[in-house]
């Protein structure tokens, strides 16, 4: 439980109920996922072993180290595509995303999180869908505000917040957005 | 009416999301082919069946295949080949990154200071070691030549003669006497890798900013250029910040604590600043930033690379800064 990159693993501990796992559906993470093991743990819902659930799981990131990392992981659990964009750029996921997906992960460290979040929902996620961010504080400028800012933000462009979960002792200045488009 | 297309089709909707028109990608569907597609369709671009719909239809608007319902999904062999598609783009991708120079000066830049660190930090410790057992030697002047000294000899008397003192009285033993000669040998050995590793930072330097490079030298310009995070990044920078790169701490001391706020950072190295009368540096700083920052772009958005007239423009300036200065 020392990784840092356990989040959704802290999600599930500290939130005490069952994830709204997404089964059998195209499913979106956006992405900074470091070791992959984010993607490992979707994966296990998603695609299990060998994909024989048929899932896909589109990973983006920026950086191309993480992205080897997860082109190694790729060859072991078939059902992921990584992709080497920045996720601002629409343009850059579109070709690989052509239908809405039911279920979307955001873990940027950057500034502007939620402004990202709520507009690739916007263009990806279904209606119904879930969408989960992951949010650290510590990237915006406003840090002692950020986590009310997001979720004013988040409720004002209309979604349902379902939880909201800090991830203090797992993983500080984090707390994880859970809501429904 | 909408122009749509991914990597499979094209389709034209109209105002009521009905088809009026589709042309399907009917070529050999293979994966090398699929990736070429992906790559257009990631910058932006058309597909061959998009652009023959858009000549049927001049008057379409371009749109994403997300906004529309019934865009047909994917099936399962379509999605194997996107799938091991994306991982040859993320492929090349990766591979791709190894061709950029920000990247490989970043490292060489870190290899070299890491280098200098750890010879430095040798010579001293070897210096004072070996002090103790040649008494009469002075420290100050035979620095330089005091470590070469130790790897060329193969004993402490030896040592003593070739450095032309008296050793103490002291029996030093076979196996310290080699622990001091080997790790002698490797600071020998770091003063050549740091050689070798300075050159590699210039050539690449000189060749990716060679405006720079003119203006400040060629290791200066790779420092600069590390710490701003990549070239293109340096050209954007504005040059009351190229001014502080370097000096961070000082920087944030200023806004926390209100001390006073740094004159200048890496670019301090430079002799103009350095070797100049301390009340002048600020000024001179201050100038040669926003030069910097000017040559910054050049190099970066293909200008006519400065030569040493822009140079010595630059060191007039210096000149009448510190001549203006002087007075105080």
């Amino acid at each position: 439980m020392e990784s840092p990159c356990l989040k959704t693993w802290c999600w599930i501990v500290e939130s005490q109920r069952t994830w709204p796992a997404p089964r059998t559906w195209r499913n979106m993470s956006v992405s900074r996922f470091r070791h992959g093991t984010t993607i490992s743990h979707l994966h296990d819902h998603v695609c299990a072993s060998k994909n024989h659930l048929g899932g896909s799981i589109v990973a983006v990131d920026i950086s191309s180290r993480c992205i080897r990392d997860i082109i190694r992981l790729s060859s072991t659990r078939p059902g992921i595509l990584p992709i080497l964009a920045d996720c601002r750029n629409s343009t850059q996921i579109s070709p690989f995303v052509t239908t809405k997906v039911p279920w979307l992960f955001q873990d940027v460290s950057q500034s502007g999180q939620v402004e990202m979040f709520i507009e690739s929902c916007h263009q990806f996620l279904a209606p119904g869908g879930t969408g989960i961010l992951s949010l650290k504080s510590a990237s915006e400028r406003d840090t002692a505000g950020a986590f009310n800012h997001a979720e004013q933000s988040l409720i004002d462009s209309g979604f349902t917040l379902v939880e909201r979960i800090d991830l203090s002792g797992w993983e500080n200045q984090h707390v994880l957005f859970h809501v429904v488009y | 009416m909408q122009l749509v297309w991914d990597w499979r089709l094209a389709r034209v909707y109209d105002d009521d999301e009905r088809i009026i028109d589709e042309c399907i990608w009917d070529g050999v569907q293979s994966t090398s082919a699929l990736v070429e597609r992906l790559s257009l369709l990631m910058e932006g671009r058309m597909t061959p069946e998009a652009r023959t719909l858009a000549d049927r239809f001049p008057d379409a608007k371009t749109s994403q295949p997300v906004s529309f319902d019934s865009w047909p999904e994917l099936d399962a062999s379509s999605s194997a080949l996107l799938q091991e598609a994306s991982l040859k783009l993320a492929e090349r991708g990766v591979a791709e990154t190894a061709a950029d120079p920000d990247r490989r000066l970043e490292y060489l830049s870190r290899a070299l200071d890491e280098a200098r660190v750890s010879q430095n930090s040798l010579e001293s410790n070897l210096v004072e070691w070996v002090g103790l057992f040649l008494p009469t030697l002075n420290l100050d002047e035979h620095r330089p030549s005091i470590v070469s000294a130790i790897a060329a000899s193969s004993n402490l008397q030896e040592l003593s003669e070739l450095l032309e003192v008296k050793s103490a009285d002291v029996d030093v033993g076979t196996k310290e006497w080699s622990g001091l000669h080997s790790l002698a040998e490797s600071a020998v050995d770091l003063t050549t890798i740091v050689g070798k590793l300075e050159d590699s930072v210039s050539e690449l330097s000189l060749a990716y900013l060679p405006s720079l490079s003119a203006l400040i030298g060629p290791l200066l310009a790779a420092k600069l250029c590390t710490t701003a995070h990549g070239r293109a990044r340096l050209a954007r920078l504005p040059a009351s910040t190229i001014q502080i790169l370097g000096a961070e701490k000082a920087f944030f001391m200023h806004l926390r604590q209100g001390t006073n706020p740094p004159k200048h950072g890496h670019i301090f190295q430079h002799h103009w600043i350095s070797r100049s009368p301390k009340w002048t540096r600020g000024p001179i700083a201050r100038m040669l930033a926003s030069k910097v920052a000017i040559a910054a772009r050049v190099d970066h958005f293909g200008g006519e690379p400065w030569t040493s007239k822009q140079v010595a423009e630059v060191e007039k300036k210096v000149g009448e800064i510190r001549a203006r200065r002087s007075r105080r």
